[in-house]
């Protein structure tokens, strides 16, 4: 009998951020954070969104691999009553052009972030890095948060990051780190003792250019059930949407780690295969507590939704494709038939090389074939 | 029904044992019916599984093209269907020209079956079309031409109009000596003389080709 987590998991491998392109990652903020530094910008960066939860996969986009997006927070040290969101934005901006190394990786201004551009790190594979400059927000919107059921820890680090608009640049209230506490709470239910055991000797073994000691790796490496289940569950979205010609409709990362996290904070030790099975059931049947009245409510900031700009399709649709993944990938139970059916949910690299294998197991061999256009009267 | 007939289609129920034939000599067809089993790679996708098909092979075949029909459940807006349930692989031109090849049955329905089952099963799951799309009608049959022969409409009007008003002059090597109808300015055989040769292997195909050039030209006399 087969472990259908074990074969969800492998399905991720080759996709997810690695420890080396981690660690690289990492020593390429805190370089960023020392320049700015010796430029008399004083800040903090923590990383935050799916590099802080530890659910990096790589973007899918027009069928193809594309590098890793990280996101970095880059609070500054300065009061929001003493500055503007321009001069935030632009102080950070202007001093990454000052420095060649930096101008000539950096990307057209977007609307929250500075993006360098970090090309073929590993395996011909880069990384991108969004940087969000901020500052630290007022007590008293951290006041009104908890005032409105946020745990007092998780609104600590709450922040006003900056946003371009038509006329200029404007503030916009966000909780990154407080989301990041309130994930990680949820997500070391789902990370045993026996599973950092396991992990820390393959981690040590298979990567001991970075780790000198077993002991010495930061817990931020080792991954529990519900982080993996959202890695799956945003590949398989990934790959779903894009080839129905809907990547406009799919749901943003964010909502769907909310969604599942949501889903599973009141259980724990669950496997990934069960994340993933209670999440659906749960879902189709709105029995998620983020979700209220069509809305998918930010544990972090209330005020927020993150299924803003949703409408019926958008549930529908992801309804559909929760059928679709419990009915292909969950509910099979011919292991044969379960590994084309993940080859063709996670769009599988190696299918190719290991088509000699996968031919063996067939009776019916595995055959190419001729695109064709259809016709019709 | 031909030995070379009856041996293509043992090889065929060799390879699928779901399958199963019956010989009705009164109308000169091969009807096979039953499961066809598939296990097809494209775009790191994996199409596998059966399907519940009806083959109808004339014994004319390849000189004549066989028909398919899926003789189970279509993906809801799946659209290549004839009204009868015979499936709509390609674009005739596109049959016609692969059937002067000689193929074997089994030749065919690797062209042409399995791309189409491919795309049921893609449908299925994204309600999209793995593969571009032809339009439908003449259009559809027009766009063969133009991309897969690198010719304008003008180039094939020219062509159209040698097999419909100077149909003497067809099979005629005079015309391989000619300018080509393309408009290049080069003499056919150096230019589109091996498709051209395609279209005028014998009477049937250059019945065929007349057939498709004649609804061709109404739909473009029609929708300027």
């Amino acid at each position: 009998m087969f472990d259908r987590s074990i074969l969800l998991e492998d399905a991720i491998k080759g996709i997810e951020l690695s420890p080396t392109m981690k660690k690289n990652a990492i020593d390429k903020y805190n370089a960023i954070s020392t320049y700015l530094d010796d430029n008399n910008i004083k800040a903090d960066f923590y990383p935050q969104g799916s590099f802080l939860f530890g659910t990096v996969i790589r973007p899918y986009r027009e069928g193809k691999d594309h590098n890793y997006d990280l996101d970095i927070l880059c609070i500054l040290d300065e009061d929001k009553k003493n500055t503007t969101p321009n001069a935030v934005k632009n102080s950070v901006g202007d001093c990454l052009k000052n420095n060649k190394i930096y101008l000539d990786k950096l990307k057209k201004e977007d609307k929250n972030c500075w993006t360098l551009e970090y090309a073929e790190i590993a395996d011909g594979v880069g990384f991108s890095l969004d940087l969000v400059p901020s500052v630290h927000e007022e007590f008293i919107n951290k006041q009104a948060l908890i005032n409105l059921g946020v745990e007092s820890d998780e609104v600590g680090k709450l922040c006003s990051i900056t946003n371009k608009n038509n006329i200029g640049y404007d503030w916009l209230m966000s909780n990154p780190l407080g989301y990041g506490k309130w994930f990680k709470k949820i997500s070391d239910k789902f990370l045993s003792v026996s599973m950092i055991q396991n992990q820390k000797q393959n981690l040590y073994e298979n990567f001991s250019a970075i780790f000198e000691k077993a002991e010495e790796i930061p817990d931020f490496y080792y991954k529990s059930n519900l982080q993996r289940a959202v890695q799956i569950l945003k590949r398989t979205r990934d790959i779903y949407y894009d080839r129905a010609g809907l990547k406009n409709m799919k749901p943003s990362s964010i909502a769907l780690t909310t969604l599942v996290a949501d889903c599973v904070k009141d259980h724990q030790d669950l496997s990934v295969e069960e994340i993933i099975k209670l999440f659906i059931v749960n879902f189709k049947n709105r029995e998620i507590s983020c979700i209220c009245d069509s809305k998918i409510v930010n544990p972090a900031n209330p005020n927020d939704n993150f299924a803003n700009n949703w409408s019926t399709k958008n549930w529908g649709l992801m309804n559909k494709w929760l059928r679709q993944l419990d009915e292909y990938i969950l509910i099979p139970l011919d292991e044969n038939l379960l590994n084309s059916n993940i080859n063709n949910f996670f769009d599988l690299n190696d299918y190719e090389d290991n088509k000699s294998n996968v031919v063996k197991k067939h009776i019916i061999p595995i055959k190419p074939i001729v695109p064709t256009k259809h016709w019709g009267l | 029904m031909t030995e070379n007939l009856k041996f293509q289609i043992d090889e065929l129920i060799l390879h699928q044992p779901k399958l199963i034939y019956k010989d009705d000599t009164q109308h000169e067809l091969v009807i096979i019916e039953g499961s066809y089993e598939y296990n097809l790679y494209e775009k790191k996708f994996v199409a596998k599984g059966e399907k519940k098909i009806k083959i109808i092979i004339p014994y004319s075949f390849p000189s004549e093209q066989l028909n398919v029909y899926i003789m189970e459940r279509r993906p809801y807006k799946f659209s290549h269907f004839f009204v009868d349930g015979r499936i709509c692989v390609a674009a005739s031109g596109e049959i016609n020209y692969f059937l002067t090849t000689s193929p074997s049955i089994e030749d065919y329905l690797d062209r042409f079956l399995n791309p189409f089952i491919f795309s049921l099963d893609w449908f299925d799951l994204y309600n999209t079309y793995p593969f571009e799309e032809r339009s439908h009608g003449a259009k559809g049959l027009l766009e063969y031409y133009l991309e897969s022969y690198n010719l304008t409409v003008k180039g094939f009007v020219n062509l159209a109009e040698i097999f419909i008003s100077k149909k003497e002059m067809v099979r005629s090597p005079i015309i391989f000596q000619n300018n080509c109808f393309c408009g290049s300015g080069i003499q056919m055989r150096k230019c589109h003389g091996s498709f051209y040769r395609t279209l005028v292997l014998n009477e049937l195909t250059i019945d065929k080709f007349t057939k498709e050039a004649k609804t061709i030209l109404y739909y473009l006399k029609n929708s300027n």
